[in-house]
């Protein structure tokens, strides 16, 4: 197993020296004149000509990238050109809004897409599994912005019931500031008991996370259904139906836990979705994360922003599913316990 | 009792018949299908099925600006007074263009990269399968993103951009294939009497790998369409004067909350072009997976 | 003399498929005594699976008993309801499997899976139904039997499967224990275990047995009766020697003169000429007068009946 985590990791780290490599040379090629940013505006010619220098613009293209990945391999993802502040240090403080609003939106699409899948394949073909896989088909086809501007127009626009952006009510954060200890709103809230502030975040997070969850919760559902679908036509659900265990114990306990297996695998591919969809939900809800942050420093040709931020994306996925085959190498017991016929 | 054959008899049309009749019992599917024909036809025809095909161009009519939908303006007008119906209409024709243009790249790249891999095996599998895995690694947007921007924001760079970050899942899915492929005995049987392996490769392998491929391929006409909205959205797409339903959306954001049909029906229109798509593949793979026919 | 523990009578069911009623049994009747061992042989597609699965009501979709009745010790089992069956199933009547590893759970333990047949019938704690479990397989000869209550179904060969399996048929004590095809996935020589451990259970635990299989060894070795089916109906019925010395009908015939070994070296092998019917358009008459060497005009259009023959032998034929 060690070796497996071993190999595991050795192969996550050349994956993401793939994706420095790749995004230093894409970021580099944008058009737009970085110096002139740094040098701010209404520069002279030799201020342009310093900033050049400065920012190391006038070496070969090569030896700034090796430059800047000998950096990195130090912790250093070099200062961004928009606001002259430490990637590092703007990224992190983003990072902890765009992973709370993520994770949240996850466990909506689990909390709500596992039931509805089973009650789907119990009840199959009858209205409510119907119901349920047009849902399941249409929540992938749904753009995920056009649904957040829906949902801001009916929800907050029509209904007032959801405000329109942002991630806590600016008043309530003066008011009733929150200790900073892990970035996450929600949790830090409700652990020092800021209630104002913690149903503040709440009701500002709604709207993003029903649609960040959206899709993802379209596929949950499908996935766990056809799994209970397929598990149910087991063997071994005929034999617990032969020795008279009852209907309820069968799909709930028996053919329950083998259906679920499968639906790990997704939690990897909705953390994908979602990740690559922070982009668009960010800008729409005006979420101050890492989405928003990434788009910024393209509109701006910011590429120590653009590389530092996109290096924390790649390097979130594939944790994500490296810790995905772990726990599917916990829960599977035929993996576990590899079987000698004796 | 001797068997009659005659040209019905014959495999392909046993095939065709049997495609019908499974295409008949899946109602879904003909509905996607019904839906994608209707698309492409209102893409090739749009100059002349719409109201006022000028306002696809640089027509700017602030007479009649941001109206709602009536009998003269079926989805009402935009901020410039260009009557919605007929972009949404010409939007039809790029996505179809950026929907077929991207596959085309994707799996002109994918497809053979993902046949050598899985054929070959070795070294030029490793290494094949290493850049792809370093392409999977961004998460979903991100990287037709990069790649856009730095090609500079317009529909075609955003086409090239998604493809380039899009190929390697076909190579994925055409190497899996490939290599269940390989391992069939009428390859071996192939091999035992002396065929050369090239001539397995298109004859055989190919055809038999193309299956997940062009399930595949008819679910992401509709996601591809998804992305370039999406990437045209930030501003990294479609600019205009390009009528593309992406870009329709972001330029209707300062005024949508008021004028609610600015933005719900180019919106509508993506939703249903990618539902259509979607149904498509799923009735594709009811069809051509054995395993889940009857 | 004694009451027969199980009665099939007039037993059809059948199955409402897209492309017809397929008429997998059609008007069966099977007796089997206490202390018996009963087979039903015959090939697949015949009919004796569905026959069992429909004394126990698991006749899967789309099937349904459409006649007959099932007199578990006079209880007629076709008339009663789902919980009633449930009470039943495993506790009255056992069903082992062929195919162990698929027919159990493969994410739970097999201390769990049986303990939870057994407490659900015996109204036992887990811990008491996990040494239940114990004494149980200790009773199939099972080694190290409490280790076995952790290890997963993936973790045992296929003979210790079906051990495991025939432990927990057995577990509740049950009157009637139905093997479908309980040795055609095992090795021979496992098989001949199996086959010798089920008997002395038999004898140990008086439980009554059907046993299902197309193998005339199977027959031959553990079963006092055997019931012979071709096409959804019963043709030959009797005890085993009598049948294996002379058999009546000619499929019995064609069946025990295609064993090899009763030819010479060098001799053809001997088949039986044609295809197992379509179930849904069985041939008029004698489903067996397509492929019967003796066929007359009589057998293409009156259906033979099962007459009895003295001995307690049946067959339905028209010339025998």
């Amino acid at each position: 197993m060690k070796k497996y985590i071993g190999k595991r990791l050795a192969f996550t780290l050349l994956v993401l020296f793939g994706v420095c490599t790749i995004t230093f040379f894409v970021s580099r090629v944008i058009p737009g004149d970085p110096a002139s940013m740094w040098a701010g505006p209404k520069h002279t010619q030799e201020q342009l000509e310093a900033a050049r220098r400065e920012l190391g613009l006038d070496r070969p293209l090569l030896v700034q990238y090796l430059d800047y990945m000998g950096n990195l391999l130090m912790g250093d993802l070099g200062v961004s050109i928009r606001t002259k502040q430490p990637v590092l240090e703007e990224v992190g403080r983003r990072y902890a809004a765009t992973f709370e609003l993520v994770t949240v939106s996850i466990l909506i699409a689990l909390v709500i897409g596992v039931p509805m899948g089973v009650i789907s394949a119990v009840r199959k073909d009858k209205a409510i599994d119907h119901a349920s896989r047009a849902f399941s088909i249409s929540g992938v086809a749904m753009p995920v912005f056009w649904l957040g501007l829906i949902l801001q127009m009916t929800l907050h626009g029509n209904l007032g019931w959801f405000p329109l952006q942002g991630r806590i009510g600016s008043m309530v954060l003066i008011d009733h500031p929150i200790n900073d200890i892990t970035g996450f709103y929600l949790f830090d809230s409700l652990i020092t008991g800021n209630w104002p502030a913690f149903f503040s975040s709440i009701k500002y997070m709604a709207l993003p996370a029903l649609t960040m969850s959206f899709a993802s919760l379209a596929i949950v559902t499908r996935i766990t259904r056809s799994s209970m679908l397929e598990v149910m036509r087991e063997d071994y659900v005929q034999t617990a139906t032969a020795y008279g265990v009852s209907r309820r114990t069968i799909l709930y306990k028996y053919a329950l836990k083998n259906a679920l297996i499968p639906t790990i695998t997704i939690i990897g591919l909705a953390y994908g979705l979602m990740l690559g969809g922070s982009v668009l939900v960010e800008s729409i809800f005006d979420w101050p994360g890492l989405g928003s942050y990434i788009v910024l420093s393209i509109t701006r040709n910011d590429f120590p922003g653009i590389v530092g931020s996109t290096l924390v994306f790649a390097t979130t996925y594939l944790t994500i599913n490296l810790i995905v085959d772990l726990i599917y190498f916990f829960v599977d017991p035929r993996i576990k316990h590899p079987g000698s016929k004796g | 009792m001797a068997e009659v054959i005659n040209a019905h008899n014959t495999p392909r049309w046993e095939r065709l018949r049997y495609f019908i009749h499974l295409s008949k019992k899946n109602p879904l599917f003909l509905i996607g299908v019904g839906v994608v024909v209707l698309l492409v036809f209102a893409a090739v025809f749009a100059p002349w099925i719409t109201p006022y095909p000028q306002d696809a161009k640089y027509a700017i009519k602030f007479i009649s600006k941001l109206k709602p939908p009536s009998m003269d303006h079926f989805f009402g007008t935009d901020a410039l007074g260009r009557d919605i119906f007929t972009r949404v209409i010409f939007g039809a024709r790029m996505s179809i263009k950026i929907g077929v243009t991207v596959l085309a790249i994707a799996l002109a790249i994918g497809v053979p990269l993902g046949l050598v891999a899985g054929y070959f095996g070795g070294r030029i599998d490793d290494i094949i399968m290493r850049l792809s895995d370093i392409f999977l690694a961004f998460p979903s947007l991100l990287l037709p993103l990069v790649i856009a921007a730095a090609l500079g924001p317009s529909i075609t760079n955003a086409m090239i951009a998604i493809a380039v970050a899009w190929f390697p899942w076909y190579v994925r899915i055409v190497r899996a294939q490939v290599l269940t492929v390989k391992e069939q005995l009428y390859v071996e049987a192939a091999r035992s009497i002396g065929v050369s392996r090239f001539s397995i490769l298109f004859k055989h392998v190919l055809p038999n790998s193309m299956a997940p491929v062009i399930i595949q391929a008819s679910m992401d006409m509709g996601y591809t369409i998804l992305t370039a909205a999406g990437l045209s959205f930030i501003g990294v797409g479609a600019r205009p004067p390009t009528v593309e339903w992406g870009l329709m959306i972001t330029d209707a954001r300062a005024y949508f909350l008021d004028f609610w049909w600015t933005v719900t029906f180019p919106g509508l229109a993506i939703f249903v072009t990618v539902l259509a798509f979607n149904l498509v593949g799923d009735g594709l793979r009811d069809i051509l997976d054995p395993k889940v026919r009857d | 003399m004694d009451k027969p523990i199980l009665e099939i009578k007039g037993l059809k069911t059948h199955f409402f498929t897209y492309n017809g009623v397929v008429r997998a049994v059609d008007g069966i009747d099977l007796t089997l005594n206490r202390n018996e061992v009963v087979g039903i042989v015959g090939e697949t597609g015949c009919g004796k699976s569905v026959t069992v699965r429909s004394t126990m009501g698991l006749v899967p979709e789309p099937g349904r008993i459409v006649a007959g009745r099932v007199l578990l010790d006079g209880d007629n089992l076709l008339a009663k309801n789902d919980a009633e069956l449930r009470r039943i199933r495993g506790r009255r009547m056992s069903m082992i499997f062929q195919n162990p590893l698929s027919s159990l759970n493969p994410v739970f333990t097999i201390g769990n899976q049986v303990g939870h047949v057994i407490s659900i019938h015996q109204g036992k704690n887990k811990k008491e139904a996990l040494r239940r479990a114990v004494e149980t397989f200790e009773l199939v000869r099972l080694p190290d039997p409490e280790r076995l209550l952790e290890k997963y179904p993936h973790e045992l060969s296929g003979g210790m499967l079906q051990r495991v399996m025939i432990a927990m048929a057995l577990s509740c004590r049950p009157e009637v224990l139905i093997a479908d095809e309980p040795t055609t996935a095992l090795d021979v020589t496992i098989q001949a275990q199996i086959l010798s451990l089920m008997l002395r259970l038999k004898e140990d635990t008086s439980t009554a047995i059907i046993m299902i299989t197309h193998d005339l060894g199977v027959v031959a070795e553990t079963c006092d009766r055997v019931a012979v089916m071709y096409a959804g109906l019963i043709v030959e019925r009797g005890p085993v020697r009598a049948i294996f010395s002379e058999a009546l009908h000619p499929y019995t015939e064609g069946l025990l003169a295609s064993l090899p070994g009763q030819q010479k070296a060098g001799d053809v092998l001997r088949t039986i000429e044609g295809l197992v019917p379509d179930l849904i358009h069985p041939p008029a008459g004698c489903r067996f007068h397509p492929r019967c060497p003796i066929a007359q005009e009589v057998c293409r259009q009156e259906v033979p009946e099962l007459l009895e023959k003295g001995d307690g032998r049946a067959v339905a034929c028209h010339f025998r």
